[in-house]
């Protein structure tokens, strides 16, 4: 069987599981945003909770992926749970940084004037900072997909969903005529999916960047 | 030709002036600083006058600034606002109703510039219609086009154009106070001159109650009604007018930061049209016969005659060898020097000395506002000014000595 | 995995992108002690369980020590190959010449960021046969880029002056590029270094799917025999490793870091 036979006998399956891997990818991220934002936030504005906040994100990122991966099986069994769990985690360092980063690097100047001009803390967050320091925020949550979307493959070894079954699949029918099929359509589709979010940053990036800093 | 444009300033001295911002021992002590850095601060400004912080840098002026629309909250003293206390009101909502300009403008850059000037308003929840109006009036009245500007984004713009929608998103609430804080510092010296004319002519219309903030004394000179001259912590050396800042500073630190030109830098305060200019010049028309224009240059007492067009607007310097050159032919209006050093009335003796050095003939004629010839002002006329507006400034700080001497015996 | 470099190098202005110098003690003891600890509570906390025969099986000075030293092999055989491989082709990369394939080269980078670890390696063993080599070219394929890209990133922004400074008192090509850019670039590229051998302790820990043994191979016979203190014990020790391979090559590049940098 070729590989385009074999894409067009499991074109169905693939985009299931293509599907399955996306929802892994978004729900991580989901979390990530939650926890990771107000974390940037905090850091910012708090210059003793800064280092800590930064070391403990970019010490999730350190540790192999199947550790962390592992690290939750007996907290939330096999399956998916472990999997959102670690991805998480690993999606949390480039987002806090670069909220942290982002913010920090909003012109001085900028914050004064609407201090000056009488805006709330929550009103300069809101319409001026987060504003401002967007692009790079953006950039940050950017990275952490794309990092969240090639780790959500090793999901399959917790007996997690996604595109990583298939490679998993490949991976233990090796000899086997249809396994390379199999470990190359998996990858592929990862491949196309980190492709596919990444074109959807360029779009959001267009949607929502002020054009005057961009 | 000057073109520069100078206002009148208004009378510091006129009397019944409202007190719009009053601060009252205002200090500022910096956690785990030693000495404080606003010590006392005790200041009264009058509505609709600019009152010019000036000193050296660290002096702590800026955060003298900053104490009153309470970016940095005062450690102890009251800030009075249009007689209200408002050391204790809510910051944010204090804010809204002072104007800031700051010297790195402050524009929000992802915002457009209709945005950015309607801030203010939209915080204090003006409904749409009325924030679109007041944002193209104030373009209008700071000189920029709204149709062209208001949906430009700062970086569009020159750096003379930012601090003028940053003067306008300041005005945009219609505030009685404004706080600037060295707002033409970042700017190349040409631009500087004219947002500076331009904003003291902004004033006259607006009569804002401002406080603004300068290291250079030049600038606060031509900006101020009065000046406030502080040396470290704030401490007052000397808040005065301009004039008699210039004449009598109270002490070497403020003559010392006055720095050596200080009798040049009081020829900026007089105006061509307050003194008395040298009416006694002959002259003659362009189209006059030659004889008649010899006859009235003998009758003086000059060497040089003036000649006129059509329309009384200076044409030529001409001498009695120019008057024989035509005499031989040459025409009238082609002989003898053009007419270069013209200054109008409202000009600054400053601008009529500069004119009057630069031209080749050693006096400035002035016009009037149609270009019509008035008078001439020539280095005499500069140094007569100057020696009677020293000598008065001497008389009265003699008679001041002299008055408080008695008072001094009667406390003791 | 193939994607930490990304993080690090996420704002170019993030935490991990240059080794910041000196340091509170807290930062050069901090994580051994750290380390300690956890290893120290780890080791108590298994010693007093009653562990079954399984359990025993693979929870034993043996075996633990073994997929230690194999784990370490593969990152140390794989971190070698890749700095030998990506330094000298970032240098040649960053050379006028290279200048317009740059971009091709960039841009199959940014593509790279997408690919999974755990299917390039299968991959590369379908198209070869199971065993430590194919197993390092893996490893190698995923590593890669960080370095390579770090090393032209590095040398990009190197204060142009300089060169040009360097060039006007007579050195040489090679000259500059020895005793100036490579040195002005070290920061950078000892971090590339740094997050390559991040990814390589990482990726090792798939090692055990390919018949390669490490670490990994404690954590996932903990995961498929269901039994927690293996598990945890194969978490513990690969992460600590991760850790402190990451805290010494931070420190060697804060030693090794030119002066006034």
């Amino acid at each position: 069987m070729t590989f385009t036979e074999y894409l067009t006998r499991n074109y169905d399956n693939l985009l299931e599981l293509g599907l399955e891997h996306l929802n892994l990818v978004l729900i991580s991220m989901g979390i990530a945003l939650v926890v990771g934002l107000p974390l940037g936030i905090v850091a910012h504005r708090n210059k003793l909770l800064r280092n800590p906040i930064l070391s403990t994100a970019g010490f999730f990122l350190t540790l192999p992926s199947l550790a962390l991966f592992a690290i939750f099986i007996p907290v939330f069994g096999i399956g998916a749970p472990p999997a959102v769990a670690a991805l998480s985690l690993y999606a949390l360092l480039p987002i806090v940084s670069n909220t942290a980063t982002g913010l920090a690097s909003v012109s001085p100047a900028v914050v004064k004037a609407s201090q000056g001009m009488g805006m709330t803390g929550y009103q300069r967050l809101l319409r001026v900072e987060l504003p401002l320091a967007w692009p790079v925020i953006l950039t940050g949550i950017r990275v952490s997909t794309q990092v969240v979307v090639g780790i959500a493959a090793i999901a399959a070894l917790v007996g997690g969903p996604g595109l990583g079954t298939e490679i998993f699949r490949g991976l233990r029918s090796q000899g086997n005529a249809s396994a390379p099929n199999l470990v190359y359509g998996g990858t592929l589709g990862v491949i196309v999916l980190a492709l596919l979010l990444d074109a959807a940053f360029v779009l959001i990036r267009r949607l929502t960047i002020s054009r005057g800093i961009r | 030709m000057t073109t520069t444009d100078t206002l009148t300033q208004a009378d510091p001295a006129r009397s019944g002036a409202k007190p719009m911002i009053e601060l009252v021992g205002l200090t500022k002590r910096f956690p785990g600083t030693a000495e404080a850095a606003v010590d006392g601060l005790t200041l009264t400004v009058d509505e609709g006058e600019i009152t010019v912080l000036v000193g050296p840098s660290g002096c702590g002026k800026t955060t003298s600034m900053e104490l009153i629309n309470r970016l940095i909250e005062p450690t102890s003293g009251r800030i009075l606002i249009d007689g209200k206390d408002m050391t204790h009101t809510n910051p944010d909502e204090l804010r809204r109703h002072i104007g800031y300009v700051i010297q790195e403008t402050g524009l929000l850059p992802h915002r457009t510039i209709a945005q950015n000037v309607g801030t203010v308003p939209k915080l204090l929840g003006w409904d749409k219609a009325r924030i679109a109006a007041r944002v193209d009036e104030l373009l209008e009245m700071v000189g920029m086009d709204p149709a062209t500007y208001r949906g430009r984004y700062p970086k569009e713009l020159s750096g003379g154009q930012r601090q003028r929608v940053g003067v306008a998103r300041a005005l945009a609430a219609d505030p009685p106070v404004m706080l600037m804080d060295e707002p033409f510092g970042a700017i190349d010296p040409i631009t500087r001159e004219r947002l500076q004319n331009e904003f003291l002519r902004l004033q006259q219309q607006v009569r804002k109650t401002i406080i603004f903030v300068t290291h250079d004394i030049d600038e606060a000179l031509k900006m101020g009604d009065r000046i406030a001259v502080l040396r470290n912590q704030s401490h007052i050396a000397q808040y005065d007018t301009p004039e008699n800042l210039l004449t009598s500073p109270a002490d070497d630190y403020v003559s010392d930061f006055i720095g050596t030109g200080a009798s040049l830098k009081r020829l900026n305060l007089s105006r061509v049209r307050d003194i008395e200019m040298a009416t006694d010049a002959p002259t003659a028309s362009v189209s006059a016969p030659v004889a008649e224009v010899r006859a009235a240059l003998l009758a003086s007492s000059w060497t040089s005659l003036l000649l006129l067009d059509a329309a009384g607007r200076p044409a030529r310097w001409v001498t009695s060898r120019d008057l024989a050159r035509a005499d031989q032919g040459a025409v009238l209006a082609e002989v003898g020097l053009p007419v270069e050093a013209i200054v109008e009335p409202h000009a600054t003796l400053a601008d009529a000395l500069d004119e009057l050095i630069a031209s080749n003939v050693g006096c400035t004629v002035v016009v009037d506002g149609s270009g019509a010839y008035q008078g001439i002002v020539d280095l005499e006329t500069i140094m007569t000014v100057v020696r009677t507006v020293r000598d008065e400034y001497e008389r009265f700080h003699l008679a001041q000595k002299l008055a408080q001497q008695p008072a001094d015996g009667q406390a003791r | 995995m193939a994607d930490t470099a990304l993080a690090t190098r996420a704002t170019g202005a993030s935490d991990r992108a240059v080794p910041r110098r000196g340091g509170s003690r807290l930062s050069w003891f901090g994580m051994p002690v750290l380390l300690a600890v956890i290893l120290g509570a780890t080791y108590l906390w298994v010693g007093s369980l009653e562990l079954d025969t399984i359990e025993r099986r693979t929870l034993n000075a043996e075996q633990l020590t073994r997929s230690t030293l194999e784990h370490l092999h593969m990152t140390a055989v794989s971190t070698a190959i890749v700095i030998v491989l990506a330094i000298p082709l970032g240098v040649l990369l960053s050379r006028p010449f290279a200048r317009p394939v740059v971009p091709a080269v960039l841009g199959v980078a940014n593509i790279g960021q997408g690919v999974p670890s755990f299917g390039l390696i299968t991959i590369v063993i379908l198209w070869t046969s199971l065993g430590f080599w194919p197993m390092i070219i893996g490893l190698v394929a995923c590593s890669m880029l960080p370095i390579l890209r770090n090393t032209m990133v590095g040398l990009e922004q190197v204060d142009r002056t300089a060169v040009k400074a360097s060039r006007g008192m007579g050195m040489s090509p090679l000259q500059v590029l020895l005793r100036v850019e490579l040195p002005l670039a070290f920061p950078v590229m000892i971090a590339g270094i740094r997050t390559a051998l991040i990814i390589n302790v990482g990726t090792a820990t798939l090692g055990t799917f390919f018949g390669q043994g490490g670490l990994g191979f404690i954590v996932y016979n903990g995961i498929t025999l269901n039994r927690t203190p293996v598990l945890i014990t194969g978490v513990v020790l690969v992460s600590a490793l991760a850790l402190l391979v990451d805290y010494l090559a931070g420190a060697l590049g804060r030693l090794l870091a030119p002066r006034g940098l």
